[in-house]
């Protein structure tokens, strides 16, 4: 029985999931509310999961909220049922409508209409790293909690009206944060240029955002070290 | 083929990571500009078409391109094979790794994932707008129209303003009609 309603509960939102990630993620949270064993903590925890995992938000949502309620097959059913209406649509699509688009009006429609969809993907895309820029810093600050050593010398070097206060440690948490930033964008582009010298071929998108995650790894562990010891020097 | 199909789509599925727009510069490296299975007017055309639809884009990509490549056996095998991978790491996840998150490794990871992605994603619409604007008869509509919904869209994203993508592609679609219409006006056919 529990299967039936899985399959119904995801069906409906794959099909009503207008706009992607975002549009399913409410739709999911009241799914969940349907079945006692998914909390509200384990919820918020899954959509964080979600989201940095690989593959679309809605499909690992579904995935997990399908294995917390019935294991393996649960998981799988979920999954299948939420992906179901986008698949159907789009191979009716493709039979009924691939001539269509063909025509001379169409083509010309769609070539309007196409600049606008790539405006699109470029601001997401540039509104993805402005989203590291910007509001990651609150997250920022959270963590530097965690890095008291270096502020408390940073402070008592500072020769302006502050006492060790938030806004410093703030300030070079942030800095700490900006620096990584712009330097694995720049090893990024460095490595793609690079690769392209010397391979003759532009660098995969794949390959990319592995680069991305070595990075990640590489200064987040020896990169604060790093820095630490750069703020030392700075102080002579 | 159809092995060709699951492999890459399998490959596509592994490697998307923030949401369907990282996997569309995947996907145009992949299909278009490695295995040239479809062109660039046919892709950003499905993105429109699957932006106007519900469901993951990713999940609407497979569907289409396998579909386009060995009919219904391929459409199957390419969405299947582009939800796999998340089917497993999550099902990992979700039974052994709730901490997941908590790991600094993996937050670390994630940080250079998200740069790298939005590189690859600020990399896909610029080739896509180049190859736009250099088979246009006018090219400064072109440029016009994509900056102008580059510049909304961006101000919706960061301004949390509350209005839904698929209003704006909409009203790209309403709009791309009614200046079809006015330029074949005189047309019967």
């Amino acid at each position: 029985m529990i299967y039936i309603k899985l399959i119904i509960d995801f069906f409906m939102v794959g099909i009503l999931s207008f706009g992607g990630a975002y549009a399913a993620i409410p739709l999911i949270k009241d799914v969940a509310t349907h079945y006692d064993v998914i909390t509200d903590e384990l919820l918020v925890d899954f959509i964080a999961i979600s989201e940095s995992t690989p593959g679309p938000v809605a499909v690992n949502l579904a995935t997990f909220v399908g294995t917390e309620v019935a294991g393996i097959p649960g998981a799988i059913i979920a999954t299948l049922a939420e992906i179901l209406p986008a698949f159907v649509i789009i191979l009716v699509f493709t039979i009924c409508f691939s001539d269509m688009l063909k025509k001379k009006r169409v083509s010309y429609a769609l070539s309007i209409i196409r600049p606008c969809i790539v405006g699109l993907i470029m601001a997401v895309g540039i509104g993805l790293y402005y989203k590291q820029l910007v509001p990651n810093l609150i997250k920022y600050i959270d963590l530097s909690k965690y890095m008291k050593p270096i502020s408390k010398k940073l402070a008592v070097d500072i020769p302006v009206d502050v006492n060790f206060n938030a806004l410093v440690y703030e300030q070079y948490g942030y800095f700490i944060y900006i620096f990584k930033l712009l330097v694995i964008t720049i090893l990024i582009f460095v490595s793609a240029i690079l690769y392209k010298r010397v391979s003759k071929k532009k660098m995969s998108a794949i390959k990319i955002i592995i680069l991305g995650a070595i990075l990640g790894i590489l200064l987040g562990g020896y990169g604060e070290k790093g820095l630490e010891y750069l703020a030392e020097l700075a102080k002579y | 083929m159809i092995l060709e199909l699951f492999t890459t789509f399998f490959k596509i599925g592994l490697f998307t990571f923030g949401g369907g727009y990282g996997m569309i510069s995947i996907v145009k490296d992949e299909c278009i500009d490695k295995k040239n299975w479809i062109t660039n007017d046919e892709f950003v055309n499905l993105i429109a078409v699957a932006e106007s639809t519900p469901g993951p884009i990713a999940v609407n990509m497979a569907t289409y391109v396998g579909y386009k490549k060995s009919k219904i056996m391929g459409a199957i095998v390419a969405t299947l094979g582009v939800v796999l991978p998340s089917l497993i790491i999550i099902y990992i996840i979700a039974t052994y790794l709730k901490d997941f998150l908590k790991y600094k490794v993996v937050a670390n990871a994630f940080f250079g994932i998200r740069i790298a992605v939005a590189i690859i994603i600020i990399r896909a619409a610029y080739n896509l707008i180049k190859s736009e604007v250099k088979k246009s008869d006018n090219k400064p509509l072109i440029i016009f129209l994509f900056s102008i919904f580059t510049i909304i869209f961006f101000a919706i994203e960061i301004y949390d303003i509350n209005i839904s993508s698929v209003v704006l592609i909409f009203s790209a679609i309403a709009l791309g009609i009614i200046l079809s219409l006015v330029r074949y006006r005189n047309d019967i056919h």
